[in-house]
């Protein structure tokens, strides 16, 4: 994946925050996936890609994370687990949805899943390189995976 | 004017529905899929419609070629995270009255909303 690819996954992030939530959000120096760069936090959601690009992206956030971030913008305390599955659904499908015009036709994403608690990882091909895009939100940290074939 | 919000996204349908309130809708349903949606729109016959695309079941733009067939003057509203521009064009061919990107806030929406309903 070129670095200009995968800075159109870094504006999609910045955006959503900005947009959604009118906090800016910082993204760390993203780096390739290493075998010890596993780590699931307690909500994942996950997009796949198909098309002329394969691949996936997740994003694995803490339930602290994704409790901010539905207060910030539904402005409720009240959160259950059905409500933080969603959101970190809901933030999968909106970073992959706003890259789509970017990579232009024939360049499809999933609807999304959400995993529950922290299994090994999450396999995209492993014939592909994984980015890694830290993000800090609200003090709160968060980790963008990308992972698309050439 | 009644409102039927379709969104996968219980987060986006609560969103939705709060924000507008105040814009003298009345909400009729709320679907989480196309089927669905078309089961509240021949329910309801709602005036405006909030439709996503990217659904499990059955997609938005099927959704919303069917809730045409049916209503062509149902005030449809398509919200999506796809930004390109090729879908934007799709929904609003197959008569969506605006297309609107997510993330959307609270002025954004109600934007959208006052838009369509001054349009009618």
């Amino acid at each position: 994946m070129k670095d200009t690819e995968l800075k159109h996954f870094v504006d999609s992030v910045l955006t959503y925050f900005k947009t959604g939530t009118g906090h800016n959000a910082e993204v760390g120096v993203p780096y390739i996936k290493g075998p010890n760069d596993n780590e699931l936090l307690e909500y994942t959601g996950v997009i796949g890609l198909s098309g002329k690009r394969r691949g996936g992206i997740y994003i694995t956030c803490t339930s602290a994370f994704l409790a901010e971030l539905v207060n910030a913008i539904l402005k409720i305390d009240e959160i259950t687990v059905p409500i933080l599955k969603d959101m970190a659904g809901e933030l999968a499908n909106t970073v992959a949805g706003n890259v789509t015009e970017a990579f232009g036709n024939n360049f499809d994403i999933s609807v999304p899943i959400v995993i529950e608690g922290a299994p090994k990882s999450v396999a995209l091909p492993a014939a592909m390189p994984t980015y890694i895009i830290p993000v800090i939100w609200k003090s709160h940290k968060a980790y963008l995976h990308v992972g698309m074939n050439e | 004017m009644k409102l039927l919000i379709v969104d996968d996204s219980m987060i986006i349908r609560k969103s939705v529905e709060q924000f507008t309130k105040d814009l003298g809708v009345e909400l009729v349903g709320t679907a989480a899929n196309g089927v669905e949606a078309l089961e509240m729109f021949k329910k309801h016959m709602p005036d405006i419609v909030t439709l996503d695309i990217t659904m499990p079941e059955m997609d938005g733009l099927t959704a919303l070629k069917e809730m045409m067939a049916i209503n062509a003057k149902a005030k449809v509203i398509v919200i999506s995270a796809i930004s390109a521009k090729n879908a934007a064009i799709e929904a609003l061919s197959l008569g969506a009255k605006h297309f609107l990107g997510k993330p959307f806030n609270p002025e954004t929406l109600r934007a959208a909303f006052e838009k369509v309903i001054k349009n009618s």
